[in-house]
């Protein structure tokens, strides 16, 4: 027997629900020539794609990294040169929507830090981005956040708990901790909520250079709550994970949650262009 | 302006080991309701983690007493030996239309004998088969408590089996919709529900694949929150594929002659 209320909605109706009432700025996505379902014929065209994608769901601004187009388990830098190349093409291309972030790898520090030098530098590219080649505890990353501290740019850290195993060289929230309490004036985004768990967020607590971006893992109910709870309202970053994760789903995350709306416009947009540098920083707005 | 029916076939209520989540079913309603959710297929969470998962099937029949808008999705374990006491109460009920099977949380597989005599006691009953694919994803699990996914081949093979029984995948990743989708389409009884899909495009993909009218609406709430899985179908896809698979396809489903 098909039951039901009488409650009624329309198109509408959904849409305002999804309506982020002001500017969205989402601290991690990657090309879709790196993830995406459909793969693009070449950067004007991810940039066409990526950025509808985001726009369809209410976001305005974007943090940009690739990880070069094959995703390598341990990258070169000459791979990680070509993948800020890319970055950097989809960000002129966009007219600002999209702010890159510098990759590179721990395995090779010396030259990852001149090329946030040659990035951040002369590019103007907007942060740092690093990725498993080793973990956070490792002491290979201390000429890298050298580098992100001169420059005065955050730095965007992966971390994940997983139940299955992480990866060798994949950092956990401790590991990003210790990171963070190596380099107290860094200002370090821890990637995945979801995936960092309320076990990781607990690592984080007391280390205040550490923020965490939202994405990583499923739309789990309660877990940005437990964020803003445990971290204060100013240390939670709206994160997609994109094209990965679906921004729509990630952003109602947020709009979703059962807290005061000053502090979702906080978390979609004042907390991250706080610590952006001055020369893409947008005026803050909540 | 133009109403649109929303239909979740996957709620639940009740706690998870995980997640601390307000499964009651007042706040479980509230907040379907708040996306605008009007018909709800509530099973619960209570006893999947006990050693008969039949207990929790109360909950659900509690709530279809005395709400509407909430159809008992009734949990089976082949493996209990009163399975067919169970199957048998919800055929009592006129407001059961979907019975749920959780082979990895109740320990089977599906080429159990077991499984199969349930299957073929479902059909007989007409009602509409979920097989959960997953509740939560692996990574996510307590580390003393690792569940892992069913195959999605061996439930597309399964279903297989029995061309007269609606089967519904639940909590399916999209890649496993998509790369499965000429299974999915081989037979017109197979349908996969949207509450894990995620990903830029992938709702699009899937529907590109000719999957528009096998796929139903589900939140996954409260482990997942309902605005979500509002969102990757609301915000991509034409007015026409968000309201067939917002409540069109299912109702179709659910109002056919059996």
């Amino acid at each position: 027997m098909n039951r039901g209320s009488d409650l009624k909605t329309s198109f509408t109706d959904l849409h305002q629900l999804l309506d982020p009432g002001g500017p969205v700025i989402d601290a991690h996505v990657h090309p879709l020539q790196n993830f995406g379902a459909r793969r693009p014929a070449d950067a004007a065209e991810d940039v066409n794609l990526l950025r509808g994608a985001a726009e369809r769901a209410g976001v305005t601004q974007v943090v940009l990294f690739s990880l070069y187009g094959t995703v390598p388990r341990n990258p070169t830098i000459d791979e990680c040169r070509e993948a800020n190349d890319y970055a950097q093409q989809m960000a002129e291309e966009s007219d600002g929507f999209f702010l890159p972030f510098c990759y590179v790898t721990p395995d090779e520090p010396v030259a990852s830090a001149d090329e946030i030098d040659r990035c951040v530098g002369e590019k103007r590219m907007a942060g740092v981005k690093l990725w498993v080649a080793r973990r956070a505890t490792d002491p290979g990353l201390d000429p890298i956040l050298e580098r992100v501290v001169h420059w005065r740019v955050p730095v965007l850290q992966h971390a994940w708990r997983k139940t299955t195993g992480n990866l060798e060289g994949e950092s956990t929230p401790a590991d990003v901790a210790d990171l963070a309490r190596r380099h107290p004036e860094a200002q370090i985004i821890m990637a995945h909520l979801n995936g960092c768990n309320p076990r990781g967020i607990e690592d984080v607590v007391d280390v205040p250079n550490v923020c965490v971006d939202t994405s990583g893992g499923d739309p789990e109910s309660g877990v940005v709550e437990l964020a803003v709870e445990r971290l204060g309202a100013g240390r939670v970053v709206f994160g997609s994970d994109a094209p990965i994760r679906h921004f729509g789903v990630c952003l109602a995350k947020v709009l979703g949650a059962n807290l005061p709306w000053e502090t979702k416009r906080m978390i979609l947009w004042d907390n991250l262009q706080k610590r952006l540098p001055e020369w893409v920083r947008t005026e803050v707005v909540s | 302006m133009n109403s649109i029916d929303l239909i979740d076939v996957c709620a639940w209520t009740g706690d998870w080991n995980t997640l601390s989540v307000d499964g009651d079913v007042d706040a479980v309603r509230e907040s379907l309701h708040a996306c605008g959710v009007g018909q709800i297929h509530l099973s619960s969470l209570r006893t999947v983690w006990g050693h008969n998962l039949h207990l929790g099937n109360i909950d659900v029949y509690e709530a279809a007493d005395r709400f509407d808008d909430v159809s008992p999705v009734p949990l089976l374990d082949p493996t209990l030996a009163t399975w067919a006491d169970e199957l048998a109460r919800a055929t009592q009920r006129d407001d059961v239309s979907i019975v749920r099977l959780l082979p990895a949380y109740s320990g089977y597989t599906l080429d159990d004998q077991r499984v199969s005599a349930c299957a073929e006691a479902v059909q007989a009953a007409g009602l509409i088969l979920s097989i959960q694919m997953r509740i939560e994803d692996e990574r996510r699990n307590h580390p003393k408590a690792r569940v892992p996914d069913v195959p999605f081949d061996k439930i597309t093979a399964f279903a297989h089996q029995y061309p007269d029984l609606p089967v519904v995948i639940g909590g399916a990743p999209w890649r496993s919709v998509l790369s499965g989708a000429g299974a999915i389409l081989a037979s017109d009884h197979i349908y996969a529900e949207t509450s894990q899909m995620d990903g830029v495009d992938s709702i699009a993909l899937i529907i590109a694949a000719g999957l528009g009218e096998r796929l139903l609406f589900a939140t996954h709430t409260p482990l997942f929150m309902p605005l979500a899985g509002v969102a990757r179908i609301l915000l991509d896809l034409s007015a026409e594929h968000a309201t067939a698979i917002l409540g069109g396809n299912a109702s179709r489903l659910l109002n056919r002659q059996v």
